[in-house]
């Protein structure tokens, strides 16, 4: 296979979910295709540098969040995060609320919870990645990860199932003074 | 409830991807002796499963495939190792051997050459981008003069135009904004080529390039596609047979609203999409 099909065949295996996952982080598609985009011509330029061919993937999420982060939330990198006291709180929300849920409705929820709990969020249904690899396109500890995941599922399925009275109920969390958003 | 099984159980894949993993084999064997627990992990898994199946309906956009195909075939570098087939391999394997043929080869390809440049015109072996790149780097720097100034956009497209060179007929909406203060005529690999700049803000600069589309390797489609080239943010994009390429020393942030009207399509058809 010559340099060109490998890489058709890179871009044919995850420019898809790279798409879903720029969409959710910037919000809109124009965005989201430029994230895309950007993140494949680093590939073409830099990825022969990979010596390890198994970190394709992991390296392209990287690359696109990396890209999100300093074309769009420069500043914002280690956003403080406020925990409310109803961590133990146990969700019980019957999965048939959620029959008909559609895609565009998944993407518009999960842009409207909090980034450092939608990043992770989006990385998990993306089924691509397990948590220790969101863990390590983070850098973020393995257990930050779990709670982060935890926590954003209890804000996306508030929003999912009650709407708007919900999402005022969300943990909101407040950017590190002196950061930019 | 133990808080820790929770964390685990929640941080599995609903498609059970991660269930070989230490920590989750773990945790969903203790998990069958809390029945709550057990309950609450199954329906954890039911909404997951229903909400990474809906965000998997979300397609890109038509077109983005291309275009990311096209962008990296500007920017890929050359590779050191050979590809290609078995036969092209055993041949140029051969011809690389002979140091003879190799030696009357590069006799042959300076004549070539020589007599190309001779009848016809330069030769540049930069793609076109690049190529356009420094030149509008040159115009910047001051090393090179700008050939006709001009602060109208329908006199500069006319002095374009009599050296042959494509021009828009009407410039994209973000552009209309900006001074013109002149324009280039160049050639790459002879064929004509037009560099007009523009004024962004008080210090910085942006030009677009134009050339035949015919005349390029690489087709491009009626939405900017993106790269950075020596330092330069680029948005190439096609309309009624010419190839354009937009161009600056600033972030793509700055550069993208100028060909907003270009990307508004493709919003539109994701819009359509939903």
């Amino acid at each position: 296979m010559n340099p060109d099909q490998t890489f058709q065949l890179l871009v044919d295996r995850h420019y898809g979910a790279l798409y879903r996952f720029g969409l959710s982080l910037a919000g809109n598609a124009d965005a989201a295709s430029d994230l895309v985009q950007q993140t494949f011509f680093l590939w073409a330029e830099k990825g022969h540098q990979l010596r390890d061919p198994s970190k394709a993937k992991s390296w392209l999420f990287t690359t696109l969040y990396r890209e999100y982060l300093t074309t769009y939330r420069r500043g914002v990198k280690h956003p403080h995060v406020e925990l409310d006291d109803t961590t133990g709180d146990l969700p019980s929300v019957d999965p048939a609320v959620f029959a008909n849920l559609d895609g565009s409705a998944a993407v518009t929820a999960l842009h409207q919870i909090d980034e450092v709990f939608r990043v992770p969020l989006t990385l998990f249904y993306l089924q691509d990645l397990s948590y220790k690899e969101i863990a390590h396109i983070l850098e973020t500890p393995i257990g930050t990860v779990m709670s982060r995941l935890s926590r954003g599922k209890e804000q996306l399925r508030a929003l999912l199932t009650d709407g708007a009275g919900a999402a005022s109920k969300v943990v909101q969390f407040e950017p590190r003074k002196g950061a930019v958003s | 409830m133990n808080e820790d099984l929770r964390l685990i159980l929640s941080a599995r894949r609903p498609g059970g991807e991660d269930d070989h993993e230490p920590e989750v084999a773990a945790a969903i064997t203790a998990s069958a002796s809390d029945p709550a627990l057990s309950e609450w992990a199954e329906r954890q898994v039911a909404v997951d499963r229903k909400i990474a199946t809906a965000l998997r309906t979300v397609q890109p956009p038509a077109g983005l495939r291309d275009r990311i195909i096209a962008g990296a075939r500007v920017s890929r570098p050359a590779r050191a190792g050979g590809s290609g087939s078995w036969f092209e391999r055993r041949v140029f394997g051969f011809l690389r051997n002979s140091e003879l043929v190799a030696i009357a080869a590069v006799i042959a390809l300076l004549g070539v050459a020589l007599a190309y440049n001779y009848f016809t015109q330069t030769i540049d072996g930069r793609p076109w981008q690049t190529f356009a790149v420094a030149k509008a780097a040159e115009i910047e720097s001051g090393t090179v003069s700008i050939e006709h100034e001009d602060a109208l956009f329908e006199t500069t497209v006319g002095w374009l135009r009599e050296r042959a060179c494509p021009a828009p007929e009407v410039l994209p909406a973000g552009l209309q904004g900006l001074g013109i203060f002149g324009c280039s005529s160049v050639k790459w690999n002879g064929k004509p080529m037009g560099i007009v700049c523009f004024k962004l803000g008080d210090d910085k600069e942006v030009h677009l390039v134009s050339i035949d589309s015919r005349h390029i390797p690489v087709p491009l489609t009626g939405v900017p596609a993106w790269s950075e080239i020596s330092g330069y943010t680029a948005a190439q994009w096609e309309d009624k047979g010419t190839a354009y390429m937009l161009i600056g020393r600033v972030p793509r942030a700055t550069l993208a609203p100028l060909v907003a009207e270009k990307t508004a399509a493709l919003m539109r058809n994701f819009l359509h999409f939903l």
